[in-house]
């Protein structure tokens, strides 16, 4: 096939191109001849069809675990991934409800826990056993940041990867929802990592704020290369790393580079990224939590300065949906307002925690699920807090054993808990039949 | 908008698909809508910014043509020029102007009250001044007037080179406007060519020798002398794939409605000397700075001193261009310096009667060549180092490196130690890797093999480089290091 020749025209401008870019005014006797119309296009349709093909034939399986993020998501869906045990109770929430769970288990247990591998309250499981008929697991998928988006996903991610909880219990908090410094729920760690393991289509729209967003994730379902991307990434940097481990090997130093002196050097490479011993709890005591405790007034100042309508909407949403998926699956969902200093409460727009609380409440009776509402400014003092959101160990202490009675108080709830406890114990006893059996 | 982003994805077919549907006559309109819609993308305010700049020249450089005296015609083009400088110094210059004021002040004990300024640098506005300073220049030397204000328009805002260059010549660039060219396939082939490697040289290349530049250049005290000399090395690699990457993508994305831009680059580490490098480093910035400074403050038909000094001015202002540092202004100086040397060094040996002969032989070229890409590699310590204090450190360890070389082990090299990530040790294997390629693309351009490639080579690169793009996706990659002059 051959191009078409430009026409020529004799005017001035064209004669002044054709002495600076000859190539751009071409004369008939130069008319090239092609074999196709485009060589672009030629490359475009193979790279269509080499997709297309992928796609339909899916010849490699990617390990959807394998991750270039090791952050609190990676990290809590690898222990979840390895645990054998069966965990009946879920807690979700975000660093509020990380930092009373972990601060009080690491009193509790009188040691120090890292939180790449401590995904549990041991202290709420014995709660429970004390109060509850049966046997109690817990698995925490709460992680610092976590927002209703996250807690969403999370939960799906565990119940299509490991075990069903029978019990969710979902501390929230105003900043959960009004925070400005939120990002889109598609951008956080914890969605980018999960939705590797489930799928988001039914809640995509509401993933993405902006078109590109939309378009990215489009993008991804539908060309193969770039939906594995991270995947073939993943393949080329352990092959290369093998290429170049035996090409170039480490020399042996004294002191042989760690990822404490990575993060030293680049800290703004996977910044997010967590390591073991490097996010621990430590058991603490009276005069040192009180000694320790933090203003942090001038960092909520920023975060609830300017709530965003959108955002606020969008959470609402996926906290819908998590009550959604907990009937569909036959979980309880229990939500849990978290204790909060007034001071920060008084940093919220005027009118803007009952707002909160009253749409806490409604949501309860939509979805006839429980909502407690532990936030008791008599109760809880700054001797409970790290700083004006985050309990400290004691405060941690308190907040579990409310939880325990408030479920204890409600029939219907304590019922179900009761229950949960009763056919784990069945099957924990089952279990261990088997395993006598097997011997 | 960055050229790495879905936005220009989605931006570039959309203004491409519209500007061959329309008739020849809304062309121009349509680029210079979408070449506001691109800039205005990123802070709308500084459209007004560019409009004002070219209104003002659009209606004043005329006024050079119209005055009948030589000293008039100077007199407007002294008011053009000014109104350009100043408009940059304000957006520019504002900062480190008053730093040195300060400065200054302390040395005699004055404590100066600085106003405090909130004044965001606006994109590309190094360019286009310097774009508008050339039209300036060329009517008052007596080259015709733009007549068309939409051209004109054009002309300093077209989208693909309106933030980091190529600096256009209107004389190259305005006639092609009136040419009511028909759409051809080459356009696209071509235009996507250049696209596409200009996209693998930023997001393969450059992206990734940043993390080790990064590294080196704010801890030099973790790295060693034989670390440092690699890390530059890189930084060397990465600004210039950085830069040619983003002027492919820019030729390519002209290219796409039939328009040429000037090239930047040509081979710059195959430099033999200083000279030879700025005749292949920022073609356009080199030929603007020799036809707009250095040629005007006397260019080299003057005494010889007279001519050095016009060559240490000119590179001295050339690298305070690249930014309001103290670093900038030391590396142009510095490359000043370098000619200086270089043209004091042929002329010895001209007089000794041995530069023909050395000139011949290939083994003293190879030499040039790689001293020359040495003193380079100094001069970008300069250019990229934090702080002075800094920039010094990592001078006095690559000049440890000779004694390190001596004692050699691979315990010496640091980034051996790194495997996360694994740019760090493969610059090992990168660098003399984008080095040979420099001598095999020179190769291939001597037997003219990029006129005309058999075309199944054409098409399997352009399919492995829409792979490559794709698994590296582009969104995730940071900006070009040239937006910020």
């Amino acid at each position: 096939m051959t191009t078409a020749a430009p026409p020529v025209h004799s005017d001035a401008a064209e004669k002044t191109v054709a002495t600076i870019h000859p190539e751009l005014v071409s004369s008939p006797s130069e008319v090239r001849k092609y074999k196709f119309r485009s060589k672009f296009l030629l490359a475009m349709a193979i790279f269509v069809a080499f997709n297309a093909t992928m796609t339909f034939l899916q010849p490699i399986h990617f390990d959807p675990y394998k991750f270039n993020y090791k952050g609190w998501a990676w990290w809590t869906f690898n222990e979840l991934r390895h645990t054998k045990r069966i965990s009946n109770v879920a807690l979700l929430g975000s660093s509020t409800m990380v930092s009373a769970a972990a601060g009080c288990d690491a009193n509790y247990l009188n040691k120090g826990l890292d939180l790449t591998n401590h995904h549990q309250s041991v202290y709420l499981e014995d709660q429970f056993k004390k109060n509850f008929p049966g046997d109690y697991h817990t698995f925490s998928l709460a992680a610092p940041g976590q927002m209703p988006s996250d807690a969403y996903i999370s939960l799906k991610g565990m119940v299509a990867s490991a075990t069903r909880p029978d019990v969710v219990i979902y501390g929230l908090a105003p900043r959960d929802f009004v925070d400005s410094t939120l990002s889109a729920p598609g951008d956080t760690d914890a969605f980018k990592y999960v939705t590797r393991l489930v799928n988001i289509d039914e809640v995509a729209q509401r993933v993405f704020r902006n078109p590109f967003g939309k378009l990215d994730w489009l993008l991804q379902r539908t060309v193969y290369l770039y939906g594995y991307a991270l995947d073939v990434r993943l393949v080329l940097d352990e092959n290369g790393t093998r290429f170049l481990n035996a090409v170039l090997p480490r020399p042996w130093t004294k002191t042989p580079f760690t990822w404490w002196d990575r993060n030293r050097l680049l800290p703004n490479y996977l910044p997010a990224e967590i390591h073991p011993e490097a996010v621990m709890a430590g058991p603490i005591d009276r005069k040192t939590a009180d000694a320790k405790f933090t203003d942090n007034t001038f960092e909520y100042l920023t975060r609830y300065n300017h709530p965003d309508k959108h955002t606020y909407k969008t959470q609402m949403f996926f906290l819908n949906k998590i009550a959604e998926f907990c009937r569909k699956e036959r979980m309880e969902l229990i939500i849990v307002n978290m204790p909060i200093m007034l001071d920060n409460i008084r940093l919220l727009k005027p009118g803007g925690y009952m707002g909160y609380l009253q749409a806490l409440k409604e949501f309860g009776i939509v979805h006839n699920i429980a909502v407690y509402d532990l936030n008791d400014f008599a109760r809880y003092s700054r001797a409970d807090f790290h700083d004006s959101v985050h309990l400290n160990a004691f405060g941690g202490q308190k907040f579990l054993d409310d939880v325990t009675n408030a479920i204890h108080r409600d029939p219907r709830v304590g019922a179900i808990v009761g229950i949960s406890g009763e056919t784990l114990a069945r099957h924990k006893e089952l279990a261990s039949r088997k395993a006598l059996q097997v011997f | 908008m960055l050229f790495n982003s879905l936005q220009y994805l989605v931006f570039l077919p959309t203004v491409f698909v519209l500007f061959w549907l329309v008739p020849h006559r809304l062309r121009v309109p349509l680029l210079l809508v979408a070449s506001y819609i691109f800039y205005m993308s990123w802070r709308p305010i500084y459209g007004l910014l560019i409009l004002g700049l070219t209104v003002g020249n659009f209606v004043l450089v005329p006024m050079i043509a119209k005055a009948q005296e030589v000293k008039h015609k100077k007199l407007w083009l002294g008011l053009v020029v000014a109104a350009n400088l100043i408009t940059l110094a304000i957006f520019k210059y504002a900062y480190f102007g008053i730093d040195c004021v300060k400065g200054g002040l302390s040395l005699f004990h004055v404590d100066w009250n600085a106003p405090h300024l909130h004044i965001i640098l606006p994109l590309g506005i190094s360019f286009f001044v310097f774009e508008f300073i050339h039209y300036a220049v060329e009517v008052y030397r007596g080259k015709p007037l733009v007549k068309k204000f939409m051209d004109f328009a054009l002309f300093a805002s077209f989208f693909p080179t309106q933030i980091a260059g190529p600096i256009k010549r209107y004389q190259d660039f305005i006639p092609q406007l009136d040419i009511p060219a028909k759409f051809k396939w080459e356009y696209i082939d071509e235009g996507m060519q250049l696209i596409l490697m200009g996209l693998c040289k930023k997001v393969l290349l450059a992206d990734n020798l940043a993390l080790v530049v990064q590294a080196g250049f704010t801890h030099p005290e973790k790295f060693t002398s034989l670390d440092m000399w690699l890390i530059t090395y890189a930084f060397a690699f990465q600004i210039f794939f950085d830069f040619a990457g983003y002027t492919d993508i820019a030729r390519g994305s002209a290219l796409l409605f039939g328009y040429k831009v000037p090239i930047n680059f040509n081979l710059p580490y195959l430099a033999a000397n200083a000279a030879d490098f700025w005749h292949r480093w920022h073609i356009s910035l080199s030929t603007w700075l020799r036809d707009y400074l250095f040629i005007p403050l006397g260019g080299s038909r003057c005494s010889r001193w007279n001519m050095y000094r016009n060559l240490f001015i000119t590179m001295a202002l050339g690298g305070l261009w690249h930014g309001a540092a103290n670093h900038f202004l030391l590396w142009g100086v510095y490359q000043g310096v370098l000619l200086i040397l270089h043209r004091e060094y042929v002329r010895l040996m001209e007089a000794a009667g041995l530069h023909a002969k050395l000139v011949k032989s290939k083994l003293y070229h190879v030499f040039s060549v790689i001293v020359t890409f040495h003193f380079v590699c100094v001069g970008w310590v300069l250019f990229r180092a934090e702080t002075e204090q800094m920039c010094w450190q990592i001078i006095s360890k690559l000049a440890e490196a000779p004694l390190a070389l001596m004692n050699f082990s691979p315990s010496q090299l640091t980034i051996l130690q790194i495997r996360d990530p694994i740019i760090f040790p493969a610059i090992i294997l990168i660098v003399p890797g984008l080095m040979i390629a420099h001598v095999v693309v020179n190769w291939l351009n001597n037997k003219k093999f990029y006129l005309s490639p058999p075309w199944p080579v054409q098409v399997a690169v352009m399919v492995a480089m829409l792979c490559v793009l794709t698994i590296f996706s582009p969104d995730t990659s940071p900006r070009f290091i040239y937006f910020q002059f």
